[in-house]
């Protein structure tokens, strides 16, 4: 009875923490200085357990384990299972010409339920942001009339994502998810004029696209400490809608369209004890220059790669709290898929560079006694982002808490 | 043990089967992290960052952010247009000053008359009573009463109006004690019968100064005609006719504007109203309209207001089209409504006074896009008898209005 009340505490804390964080992170802005143009950051859907391991999760299967990027990672799910994830963001931007800025948000990159069906069969529901776009800038505008504009834009690609996972055999799981693509960019533009007798000009820029899902078909199979998995995702055409509304006024512009490329991942774990394991994946999304006709930005493919090292909590209830405390460490190497202008350069035309993202993460964990809940926390360290090309670099702390609670935390 | 179920003892750290009596501890490590979670969450919230190191690689094209351009054009009409010599508005004006002279012109539909059948009434007193409008000051002059002495209609009267019949009564609006009195004695209650029992024979009333100067002010529509009697019954009594028609016709505005006159006369007495047309360009589909508006120059030998007086400048739009020859407001299909309005406007030092008119944005966008004809604006001042005249510079003058108009071209995409 006692471990009953004291899992439901420990839940309803926890979720009331998740809450807050959730709530805090709508009203969440300025995410990497990177994301005023293009597609936005690119967002690492995992909580903290996989991202304290550089986010390699393609093979990562349990029955309280699972990765978002594998929909077969939840084929062993056995009951109902609640995942939420919440990441606080500090930033430091250095800039060759506007001096440097910190700046810090927070963040929900992923929420996720599952629950196991009959026939074996396991079936989730996600929300994952797919990219961040979130800026909020200020400028002096000296052409024509001087002028101080303020843009505040938000959205990005955000992701609905249905999984069906089922075990095929004793080591081979296989997944599908059907992938929603929705979200849009927005942008509010004000522009006040130190002459009063200018009313302040409002624009709105809306970027919004049909939403349209597309396939991932994953796979996993092990074989004693080694797991393989493997995700492919097909590709999809969205039409886009670009509207500027201004007072009394709309401009619609159609006939331009946004293709979620093709991709796949694939990686391993493989332990080597019964506490240590280590991970790697490989993530590939083939975006081009076909992706989106713009004078703006230009895409390469994106590519993660991800290692991490895993010691896992010990199997027995001996030792000091820091034997019982699982401890992972990772790094990420990320390249963006947007081709942005160069410093100078107003357009592709000019130049374009890359942004390469690399991280450095640590992390730990608890579980609740009766390993229905669980809190993972992660620490990661990074930067993107080159001086040379942009004439500015970022620097990144991110610290992620994710909270995992299952039907055996309520009863 | 026989008797114990693992559910029915709760685990500890110290033993995770449960088979023990010990008590369990509190999860101090969860909490911790749950106070940890709680603090790294709280300061996470939104705070504006990076506002100015963006502009390093805000890229949107070789046309940047959008420009905001301030264009000054001359009007390429404008005029003052009379309103006609006819006044149906809330005020009478009767009087005479300079150039302007007003008569007030009066219809009674049907009279009350006190009970004709008692042979004991006496009728004291017949008399007109208005109530003076005291936005305008009380002049020092005489009125009089006059019955019209030809027939005139509201749909065609004008000045100089109907000949002046019978003198029935005069008096100074100076000396009236609450409203003004014009008391024309008990003898004329034979008329009033006759005018009852032939309302053919009374072709109205007209007021209109015999002497002195200026211009009297009274309420529309709270005109009466009051007959005091008293009977055998009744030592006073008095009986009410209210007065049906009331309007005033004042001369013309002298001179009458040519269109080429280098001032426009707006408001005053005569109340003119000043009609402009300014050329509206097509701008770039999307644009931001940050101003538009008009801006008038008063002459310096304009007349300047008191410190008490205050006027309303109304702007409003014209449905058809019209030229500088054109003299009246009639056939310009004036909107009954305005546009936007100068509130509070005073000609104090006329040197250096601007009439300023904000023309609404959403007009603007229409004459751009063509979605309706620019046949432009017509000024106009409510209650403009209370204020003098504007004189303001026109377009053939040496300082001409502007039409000042900026413009914002739409910003760029974020694709």
């Amino acid at each position: 009875m006692k471990r009953s009340r004291r899992s439901l505490a420990i839940a309803l804390l926890a979720s009331a923490c998740l809450l807050l964080g959730l709530g805090l992170g709508v009203d969440a802005r300025a995410n990497s200085v990177y994301s005023l143009g293009g597609l936005g950051e690119p967002s690492l859907a995992e909580g903290a357990r996989l991202r304290a391991l550089g986010g390699a999760g393609v093979a990562e299967h349990g029955d309280r384990t699972h990765s978002f990027v594998n929909p077969a990672s939840i084929a062993e799910a056995q009951h109902l299972l609640i995942e939420g994830t919440v990441i606080p963001t500090y930033r430091r931007v250095e800039s060759e010409n506007f001096g440097s800025e910190t700046g810090h948000e927070t963040a929900v990159p992923s929420l996720r339920a599952l629950v196991r069906l009959p026939a074996d069969l396991v079936i989730a529901g996600s929300y994952l942001v797919g990219t961040n776009a979130h800026f909020d800038l200020l400028r002096d505008e000296n052409t024509g009339t001087p002028s101080t504009v303020r843009i505040e834009g938000r959205g990005g690609l955000d992701l609905i994502r249905v999984s069906l996972a089922r075990k095929a055999t004793r080591s081979l799981r296989l997944g599908v998810d059907y992938e929603i693509v929705a979200g849009s960019y927005h942008e509010e533009w004000s522009r006040d004029f130190a002459d009063t007798a200018l009313a302040t000009a409002r624009d709105t820029l809306e970027t919004s696209f049909s939403k349209h899902g597309r396939w991932r078909i994953g796979g996993q199979y092990s074989r004693g400490r080694v797991s393989v998995g493997g995700v492919l995702e097909t590709a999809r055409r969205l039409p886009l809608t670009m509207t500027q509304r201004t007072a009394g006024t709309l401009v619609e512009r159609r006939g331009v369209s946004l293709t979620i490329p093709t991709g796949f991942v694939a990686g391993f774990s493989a332990g080597f004890s019964d506490r240590m394991r280590v991970v790697g994946q490989y993530g590939r999304a083939n975006w081009d220059r076909g992706s989106l006709a713009s004078d703006l930005v230009d895409f390469r493919a994106e590519e993660r790669y991800s290692f991490g090292i895993e010691r896992g909590r010990a199997l027995d209830a001996g030792g000091g709290i820091l034997n019982r405390l699982p401890v992972r460490v990772g790094a990420t190497l990320l390249r963006w898929p947007d081709l942005l202008p160069v410093s100078g350069a107003t357009s592709v035309a000019g130049g374009t560079a890359e942004v390469t993202e690399r991280a450095l993460s640590i992390g730990t964990g608890f579980q609740s006694h009766d390993k229905g809940g669980a809190i993972d926390l992660s620490l990661e360290v990074g930067s993107r982002g080159s001086k040379e090309d942009f004439g500015l670099s970022e620097r990144f702390v991110r610290f992620a808490i994710s909270l995992q609670v299952s039907d055996d935390t309520w009863k | 043990m026989p008797g114990f179920r693992e559910a029915d003892v709760s685990c500890s750290a110290r033993s995770h089967k449960g088979l023990s009596s010990a008590p369990v501890p509190r999860p101090r490590i969860l909490t911790l992290v749950l106070a940890l979670a709680l603090a790294a969450a709280a300061p996470a919230c939104s705070k504006k960052a990076e506002q100015l190191v963006g502009n390093e690689i805000l890229s949107r094209g070789p046309d940047g952010l959008g420009t905001t351009v301030r264009e000054i054009t001359p009007l390429d009409r404008d005029t003052y247009l009379t309103t006609g010599t006819t006044d149906f508005g809330g005020t009478l004006l009767a009087g005479i000053s300079g150039g302007y002279e007003a008569i007030t012109l009066l219809k009674v539909a049907s009279w009350s008359l006190p009970d004709t059948n008692d042979a004991s009434v006496v009728v004291d007193s017949v008399r007109l009573e208005m109530t003076l409008d005291l936005k305008m000051s009380i002049p020092d002059m005489v009125l009089e009463l006059r019955t019209a002495g030809s027939v005139w209609d509201t749909t065609s009267v004008a000045w100089p109006g109907p000949s002046a019949g019978s003198i029935l009564t005069s008096a100074d609006p100076l000396d009236a004690v609450g409203p003004f009195t014009l008391d024309l004695g008990g003898g004329a209650f034979s008329l009033v019968r006759s005018w009852a029992t032939n309302p053919a024979s009374l072709n109205g009333f007209v007021i209109r100064r015999v002497s002195g100067l200026g211009v009297a002010a009274f309420r529309a529509g709270a005109c009466r005609f009051r007959i005091v009697y008293h009977s055998a019954t009744s030592t006073h009594a008095t009986v009410d006719t209210a007065v049906g028609t009331d309007l005033f016709i004042h001369s013309p505005l002298v001179p009458a504007a040519t269109g080429a006159d280098t001032t426009l006369i707006l408001g005053g007495l005569f109340a003119p109203v000043v009609a402009f047309r300014a050329p509206i360009d097509s701008f770039t589909p999307g644009f931001s309209l940050d101003e538009a508006r008009v801006v008038f120059r008063v002459r310096g030998d304009s007349p300047t207001f008191a410190d008490s007086i205050f006027v309303t400048v109304e702007a409003r739009g014209m449905k058809n089209s019209w030229t500088e020859g054109t003299a009246d407001t009639a056939g310009l299909g004036i909107s009954t409504t305005f546009l936007d309005r100068v509130v509070s406007y005073q000609v104090r030092d006329a040197s250096d006074t601007l009439l300023i008119v904000p023309i609404p944005a959403s007009l603007v966008r229409s004459w751009s896009s063509g979605a309706s004809v620019n046949e432009g604006v017509v000024l106009r001042i409510g209650d403009s008898f209370r204020a003098p005249e504007i004189w303001l510079y026109s377009r053939e003058s040496s300082k001409p209005p502007e039409f000042r108009i900026s413009t914002t071209s739409p910003p760029p995409g974020r694709f």
